[in-house]
């Protein structure tokens, strides 16, 4: 993608996004696995397994789904297959443009209906069976990270890129 | 059936253009559910897809594997994998070549992903394969063809997600994985013992030379083997499910790595942590938008077509399999 100038407080907003994002998924995916491992030892030790222990790993796997996605938009680093679509000449750049416009519309798309599951969930008052509490709580977490991974794909789409020249990929 | 095959076809093509497989993957299958169903179904659709799977249990056993991988990445145990593996190989013709192969597979029993077993051997056996003046031919060669061994030994990520898909007993899968996975190691070294034969030129190095091209190091081999046995065996002996076993790999593997002094600081736990993170997201968008691609296909009718076509034509098993072969890729 063609660099453009960059305004700084976009690049610092996504750099803090990112930061956030990284807090929450670290953890998340450190509770998961330490929750899973004291489950199994409860369970087959002290026969003593953890109460709501898969609906508790259940919203952890989802949060460290979307935290994770921030991160993996910021760095434009999803999976591809690049066999084509190479090359820096113009066919290629407009290529790109297009490539990033379609994920900013998945993205979009994935807010959307996450956002609109949200809503159904707090209208309905979906509760998780176990721990009983609102679906709905879970949901709109998502929804809010998928949105911010939806904001930081547009910042790429018009930006280029949203790394600091000194950053690299995750 | 037009609409699914056209739906596919387009997939293709937007995959080798570039396209994010996920993301386009998505789009495809709510543009084809749209066509089908309406665009409201198909959004609906969607959302409780995304819901479901995102707050999954069995599907945790994803980001636990990968960041088993991630630990045994950075454990830096490779490099013992491979001088063991020397020491039995070492002597051979191409011992260092036959090395990688074999430390390529044990590498891959811990770790699952084709991408790090790759990136770590190239770390680790390149550089002797290179002071002793292998063909950098044989020696990238037998890297990159190592580095496939961590589709198939278990616990491979893609057979994870294979299964998960599929609807199929991911233990079952793992253990489906062992004997071809190590005919794949057998093959590899028998091709490399060919080449080597056949251009006696791509091994300058003598035998002696191999043996004492890395130094002894294989202390680390045996609790990679431990780790290998206890999630493997775990799953096989009905002690506990994929996801308990990928739990255990993964505070397994963690210990690995603190005890050959990684993983110490808060920085580097953290690393490893959003490393896991990011590749799980990556994972599950191609996930998530092989769900609804699967719906859209499900609705097309394209699934009783082929029973159909299968059913009228009484193809025996061997011509089913090579027309799955024709059509999975």
């Amino acid at each position: 993608m063609q660099r453009t100038p960059r305004p700084k407080f976009l690049v610092r907003l996504s750099a803090v996004i990112e930061s956030f994002c990284a807090i929450i998924c670290s953890i998340t995916l450190f509770s998961m696995m330490a929750l899973t491992f004291v489950d199994v030892l409860g369970r087959y030790v002290f026969s003593f397994p953890i109460f709501g222990s898969v609906e508790i790993v259940g919203i952890l796997l989802a949060l460290t789904v979307f935290s994770g996605l921030c991160i993996a938009v910021r760095h434009d680093d999803q999976i591809a297959v690049e066999l084509i679509g190479q090359g820096d000449g113009q066919g290629a750049k407009v290529l790109q443009y297009i490539i990033q416009i379609a994920s900013v519309v998945a993205l979009a798309v994935i807010f959307y209906v996450l956002a609109h599951e949200a809503i159904s969930d707090f209208e309905k008052g979906v509760r998780l069976l176990i721990l009983d509490i609102g679906r709905g709580l879970v949901t709109s977490a998502i929804a809010f990270l998928a949105g911010l991974a939806f904001l930081l794909q547009l910042a790429l789409l018009l930006l280029g890129t949203l790394e600091d020249d000194a950053e690299g990929a995750p | 059936m037009t609409l699914a095959l056209t739906g596919f076809a387009v997939l293709v093509v937007l995959c080798l253009l570039g396209f994010r497989v996920g993301f386009v993957t998505l789009l495809v299958g709510l543009a084809g559910y749209t066509i089908a169903r309406g665009g409201t179904a198909a959004l609906t659709v969607a959302g409780q897809q995304f819901v479901h799977d995102a707050m999954n249990y069995n599907l945790s056993v994803i980001p636990l594997f990968v960041l088993m991988g991630v630990f045994i990445y950075h454990s830096d145990v490779g490099s013992d994998l491979f001088d063991a593996a020397n020491r039995v190989f070492g002597r051979f013709h191409g011992g260092l070549a036959m090395s990688t192969v074999v430390a390529c597979g044990g590498f891959s029993a811990v770790c699952g992903s084709t991408l790090a077993t790759a990136a770590t051997m190239s770390k680790v056996a390149m550089p002797p394969m290179r002071s002793y003046r292998y063909n950098d031919r044989l020696a990238a060669g037998t890297i990159a063809a190592g580095g496939t061994l961590g589709i198939m030994i278990p616990p491979s990520v893609p057979l994870v997600l294979f299964g998960i898909i599929a609807e199929q007993d991911i233990g079952r899968l793992f253990i489906a994985g062992v004997v071809p996975g190590l005919l794949l190691v057998a093959f590899f070294i028998a091709t490399i013992a060919v080449y080597v034969r056949l251009f006696p030129d791509a091994v300058p190095a003598s035998e002696e030379a191999q043996t004492q091209a890395v130094p002894k190091r294989a202390g680390g081999a045996l609790p990679i083997l431990v780790l290998f046995l206890v999630v493997l065996g775990g799953i096989y002996g009905g002690v506990f499910t994929a996801t308990e076993a990928a739990g255990i790999g993964s505070v397994g593997a963690a210990v690995i790595a603190f005890t050959r002094g990684h993983m110490r600081t808060l920085s580097e736990w953290k690393m490893c942590l959003v490393e896991a993170s990011v590749t799980t997201a990556k994972l599950f968008m191609v996930l998530f938008g092989a769900l609804v691609f699967a719906q859209f296909i499900n609705i097309s009718g394209l699934p009783f077509d082929l029973l159909r076509f299968v059913a009228q034509n009484g193809l025996p098993g061997w011509q089913l399999v090579l027309l799955v072969i024709v059509i999975a890729p």
